[in-house]
């Protein structure tokens, strides 16, 4: 089996079935733990439930936001979407923690 | 479903199985038997709480009074007991805890710490609350448990990691879900005898399948578990709570402080306990906490399991009168259902929520899920050697399967090893600290496993360690019964039941494993691994 090294993209004679592997799993391992954790603090800002269940809900949905971010890194055609959706989403709930202890 | 999704999430699973399975295997074996670690295993590797141990009132009422003249009064803002045999004590336990205001406004938590003998009370050692808590000391039910928690990494590091894996293990089941479509037919399709290669590919699947409700149970919780101290509480604490941690804890724990009233009035010890064994019946009482002791505005808070509340409840009691408050759960009395969540959380983890039939199942299962990624990693093996262009060398899939046979296998012996060196420990050394020697025996056998693993062939190394392994759980009850004279014709008058319960299941076990290994072993060797067989022919 022959490669041939390209930037992030792996070719060879048999067809890899992600595209910018390197790029993906940096996104899956170190992104997506950011995004996900940062969302914890950030979704208690604005979801409508009791303090008891704002601060309780986030950190229950944490692995399920978490496994379903993995997911979409590899399953994702466009790896600019992916960046796209991933630092976004990070943003977001920087900017609402940001304006809730802003006050 | 598209192919080309179908194509990645099976490749996901596969190098997720891949890259995690043999830590999987690890962590989920270990908690296989860690479900028995509080207390079945804990009774039984401690000779001084084998036989029960009734609660007396009085006892502990006349103990406290005692301690409390010693310790003075500014360590009365908390006192906790735990009763000997309960969840996670060997002895009887009993901390005095003083909020002591800094220079700088904030509170520091110190205290002292009386270790007592489970029988009569008398006070065997005392430490300082420092220095209790930052001491290491395990006998092997315990080091069981905080192996299987973070790995004896310390934390963060160790909690991290299992953590890690609970939300990989969700990854493998969701994509695991998403490409068997045809799982209907697939439950019932086992086919052992037909080839090595059937044989693991629909375990992987039964396995998978008939478990998934546990597996992702288990996923989740131990994520949670795992990743909650670390991560998820300082996260969650950043916004809500400005910041403080301990503020979010507190108000999520069932353990209210009452408004001293610097008044004096002996708290009722004995006649709250006396109430609590008498009016709750179905409950094992476990601990209990003593909030402003000696207090007139005293509250005092009795846990115990075996309710219909998966996570225990906790029996609340006005301290000076004695006089029954209510009774809550433990995370369920707060507004909202996170409260509920969390109360199930311990409890599906752990599997400790009705009794040792539910562990029984909860260790089976445990024991399928440490064996799916096994299954999984092997499948892998042997489709790349059986491929036309495989991705990688034999050299490599050899050496796979050499690591795995000598690191699972090995974490199995040295898992089996831990018992009969408790008991030689109990013997020769009974009062001395075992935790130097289970320490070196865990890791020292596991470790020459796995390097024997690496240069001997994987289907030696398994047969060996294997056998090593039965051995190890064969000989816990003649000597437990050399050592104790303890066995099944004696427990009417001992009431050894749970650590002869114990005897017999690892005997039962080592029993199980020599005819697998020596009968059924041969038998299928007409269904022997191509890898096997590619290793023998070099």
């Amino acid at each position: 089996m022959e490669h041939q090294a390209s930037g992030n993209k792996l070719t060879s004679s048999r067809k890899s079935v992600f595209s910018f592997l390197k790029t993906r799993i940096f996104a899956a391992v170190i992104m997506v733990m950011i995004t996900s954790t940062v969302m914890i603090p950030g979704m208690s800002t604005y979801l409508p439930f009791n303090q008891n269940d704002a601060v309780g809900l986030p950190i229950l949905l944490f692995p399920f936001i978490w496994a379903a971010l993995f997911i979409y890194c590899f399953l994702v055609t466009s790896v600019k979407q992916l960046w796209a959706v991933l630092v976004s989403l990070a943003a977001i709930h920087i900017i609402c923690i940001y304006f809730a202890l802003a006050g | 479903m598209k192919s080309i999704t179908i194509k990645k999430l099976y490749k996901l699973h596969t190098w997720v199985g891949i890259i995690t399975g043999i830590l999987l295997f690890v962590i989920a074996f270990s908690g296989a038997v860690a479900v028995f670690a509080r207390p079945e295993l804990q009774i039984w590797a401690n000779s001084a709480i084998r036989e029960p141990i009734p609660i007396n009132p009085e006892q502990y009422h006349a103990t406290l009074a005692t301690l409390a003249q010693k310790v003075g009064p500014e360590y009365l803002d908390e006192v906790h007991v735990n009763f000997p045999r309960a969840r996670s004590a060997e002895t009887a336990r009993v901390i005095f805890e003083g909020h002591v205001l800094q220079p700088d406004g904030t509170e520091k938590h110190e205290g002292f710490v009386f270790e007592l003998s489970p029988k009569d009370l008398r006070v065997i050692e005392k430490f300082d609350m420092e220095t209790y808590f930052s001491t290491v000391r395990f006998d092997m039910a315990s080091f069981i448990a905080h192996f299987h928690a973070d790995l004896h990494l310390g934390r963060p590091v160790g909690l991290i990691l299992t953590g890690l894996l609970g939300l990989t293990l969700m990854v493998s089941i969701i994509t695991g879900i998403l490409i068997h479509r045809k799982k209907l037919a697939q439950i019932f399709t086992f086919r052992p005898d037909k080839s090595f290669s059937l044989l693991l590919s629909d375990g992987h699947k039964v396995m998978g399948i008939w478990g998934v409700a546990f597996h992702s149970v288990i996923a989740f919780t131990g994520a949670f578990l795992g990743l909650a101290t670390v991560i998820l509480v300082p996260a969650a604490a950043y916004v809500g709570f400005n910041g403080d941690q301990e503020k979010l804890v507190e108000t999520f724990t069932a353990i209210k402080a009452p408004e001293i009233s610097h008044v004096q009035q002996e708290t009722q010890i004995s006649e709250i306990l006396s109430a609590s064994k008498e009016t709750r019946t179905d409950l094992t009482l476990t601990n209990f906490t003593v909030m402003g002791y000696g207090d007139k505005e005293a509250l005092v808070y009795v846990f115990g399991t075996g309710s219909e509340q998966l996570g225990g409840e906790t029996l609340v009691y006005q301290g000076a009168t004695g006089e029954y408050l209510r009774s809550q759960a433990n995370f369920g009395r707060l507004e909202g259902v996170t409260g509920k969540i969390l109360d199930a959380m311990f409890p599906l983890h752990f599997g400790n929520f009705a009794g040792i039939f539910v562990k029984v199942i909860w260790a089976w299962l445990g024991l399928a899920m440490a064996l799916l990624p096994i299954s999984g990693i092997m499948l892998w093996q042997q489709r790349g050697i059986a491929a036309k262009n495989p991705s990688h060398s034999k050299r490599t899939y050899e050496l796979v399967g050499r690591l795995l046979s000598g690191t699972c296998t090995g974490i199995v012996l040295a898992t089996s090893v831990l018992f009969p060196v408790q008991l030689v420990c109990n013997h020769i050394m009974p009062s001395a600290d075992e935790t130097y020697l289970i320490f070196t025996a865990f890791f020292g056998v596991w470790g020459g496993a796995t390097l024997l693993g690496l240069f001997v062939r994987a289907k030696h190394s398994f047969r060996l360690l294997g056998m090593m392994s039965a051995l190890c759980l064969v000989s816990v009850m003649p000597l437990d019964i050399a050592f104790t004279g303890s066995h099944l014709f004696n427990v009417s008058t001992t009431h050894h039941n749970v650590s002869v319960g114990v005897d017999l299941t690892l005997f039962m076990l080592g029993l199980l494993s020599f005819y697998y290994l020596f009968y059924k072993g041969k038998t299928a060797g007409s269904i022997e691994s191509p890898l096997i067989k590619a290793e023998g022919n070099k």
